[in-house]
């Protein structure tokens, strides 16, 4: 082991002398040696490398917005038209009901003048008939109130059946 | 006139033989090697990583990346049709992924472990991820690349490592265990610095050379007394062929990371003392919590059973699987038993873990 250990050295060290001295030949020479074309060659192992991390990076950033965007755009543009379409929709069912709301003021608005017009009626006819009426005297005389009232305010109550339709 | 005509065809017929072996000694085994499909989908510097086109409609989610050694080329796992563990799993449903080191040049003399396990190897994982479509891969290492794989998988012990399958993977590099070779790089012998200075890379003769002496008349001698007995008994040499091919198709070792190899790992073994620190970052095997199968060889002298077997002790994984084959480094993937046994065992293993 001892002798083949002493070989290898002896002939590591003759072998780095002779490449040595070649190197400087050539050089000498002005040609280029194994060592330059080497140097030549670690340039373009580093520009590939650093291509490679750009190659990387659009992979990186494509695994990443498929991800995060899973499916087609198309069909996500269609989710949001769709949903878009719901929406107006919504707006204007709003709208609508807002107008209705309205209408139903006007409407009651209107009704509370004819209960105040009714108190009026009310409170006049005790003064003509003072005497105590009996419960089904009293639901006759309602109704002919009621009657008498439609023939009173005619135009008016058409007018609010108007509306309400 | 019989007689004379049969003496001439048995001339002919010896002749030709004498022929063909010395035109193997002369020429060198000549063989077609790696047939099974693939395709190139990854490369950096002179790496190549294969995707081995699918033989049948893929019945597993995880796909195998193998990472082979640095010294040799890794189409021993894909040798010759019909004698291929690649084509193997590749029938069974796997996605099958390869790493191929390729050759250095002068240029990549600087390479290192930290270049290879912490750039080349996770890189690949993410290539083989996004090939695969998967979330997660076996990695198979053989020789050499399972101590890389270890490594790799002590650094990166969560997603996606799924699998980590050794074949022949020293991790305990303790001289006592290593026999010749625990000799050859004792540092009172051999001192890597002087080397890597001369050479710059470690030529491939220079490794096979060693490898080769550790049994000198078996790989000498033994494998043309091999040859000559199959050619005159007139059997198939395509084995033989695409065997002794792969034996002198040895690849340069980069230079900073032989001299790493042989500093940190042989002479002071520090990867299983914890000590072995890459870019800052130390590798701590008991990290690894992955199920593990180790596949080690009786025979082997390259990687010698204890040194396989270090990682049963080392790991925190609660699954790990150790089998023994009564095979060499080599002939544990390529031999006939590896059909019968080896394949198949890796083959099980992995079908359990794989969906």
């Amino acid at each position: 082991m001892e002798s083949a250990s002493q070989f290898l050295e002896s002939y590591a060290s003759f072998y780095r002398t002779f490449r040595r001295t070649n190197e400087e030949f050539f050089s000498n020479l002005q040609l280029p040696t194994r060592s330059d074309i080497a140097r030549v060659a670690e340039l373009v192992i580093a520009v590939e490398d650093k291509v490679e991390q750009i190659e990387d990076t659009i992979e990186d950033f494509e695994d990443n917005y498929t991800k995060a965007v899973p499916g087609n755009l198309d069909e996500r543009l269609v989710h949001v038209e769709k949903k878009l379409d719901a929406l107006s929709a919504s707006l204007q069912e709003l709208t609508t009901a807002d107008d209705l709301e309205k209408r139903l003021d006007r409407v009651e608005s209107k009704l509370d003048k004819l209960l105040v017009a009714l108190e009026k009626i009310e409170a006049k006819e005790p003064q003509r008939n003072p005497k105590p009426a009996t419960l089904t005297s009293r639901r006759t005389q309602e109704a002919k109130r009621e009657s008498s009232k439609n023939q009173t305010l005619p135009a008016e109550t058409e007018s609010v059946s108007r509306r309400t339709k | 006139m019989s007689q004379k005509n049969t003496t001439q065809a048995d001339f002919d017929s010896t002749f030709k033989k004498y022929r063909t072996g010395m035109q193997i000694i002369l020429e060198g085994a000549k063989a077609d090697t790696g047939q099974t499909p693939k395709e190139v989908i990854w490369t950096k510097n002179k790496a190549k990583l294969y995707h081995y086109e699918p033989m049948v409609e893929k019945r597993f989610t995880v796909p195998i990346l193998i990472i082979y050694a640095l010294i040799n080329r890794p189409y021993v796992l894909d040798l010759m049709p019909g004698n291929s563990f690649v084509e193997y799993m590749v029938k069974h449903g796997f996605d099958v992924f390869m790493l191929d080191w390729g050759t250095p040049g002068d240029e990549d003399k600087k390479l290192s472990f930290e270049d290879y396990v912490l750039d080349y190897i996770p890189r690949a994982v993410k290539k083989v991820l996004r090939a695969a479509h998967a979330d997660e891969t076996s990695l198979l290492g053989y020789c050499m690349g399972g101590t890389m794989t270890a490594m790799y998988a002590a650094l990166f012990p969560d997603k996606p490592l799924k699998n980590l399958v050794l074949l022949t993977a020293p991790i305990d590099f303790t001289p006592d265990d290593m026999g010749m070779f625990g000799l050859m790089t004792n540092p009172k012998y051999f001192n890597p610095d002087h080397v890597v200075e001369a050479f710059g890379n470690i030529p491939g003769d220079f490794i096979d050379t060693g490898n080769r002496m550790l049994k000198p008349v078996t790989n000498y001698v033994g494998t043309y007394i091999t040859m000559w007995d199959r050619i005159m008994q007139g059997k198939s040499m395509d084995t033989w062929l695409a065997m002794n091919k792969w034996v002198n198709d040895g690849v340069p070792f980069a230079g900073e990371a032989f001299r790493q190899w042989i500093k940190e790992f042989y002479q002071q073994n520090k990867l299983v003392k914890g000590e072995v620190i890459l870019r800052g970052r130390r590798i701590d095997l008991s990290n690894i919590r992955c199920p593990i199968l180790s596949v080690a060889g009786s025979k082997d002298h390259i990687c010698s059973l204890p040194q396989a077997q270090a990682i049963k002790r080392v790991v925190s994984s609660k699954e790990v699987d150790f089998h023994v084959v009564d095979a060499g480094h080599v002939g544990l993937m390529t031999g006939s038993g590896a059909k019968k046994d080896v394949w198949p065992t890796i083959l099980h293993w992995l079908e359990s873990r794989s969906k």
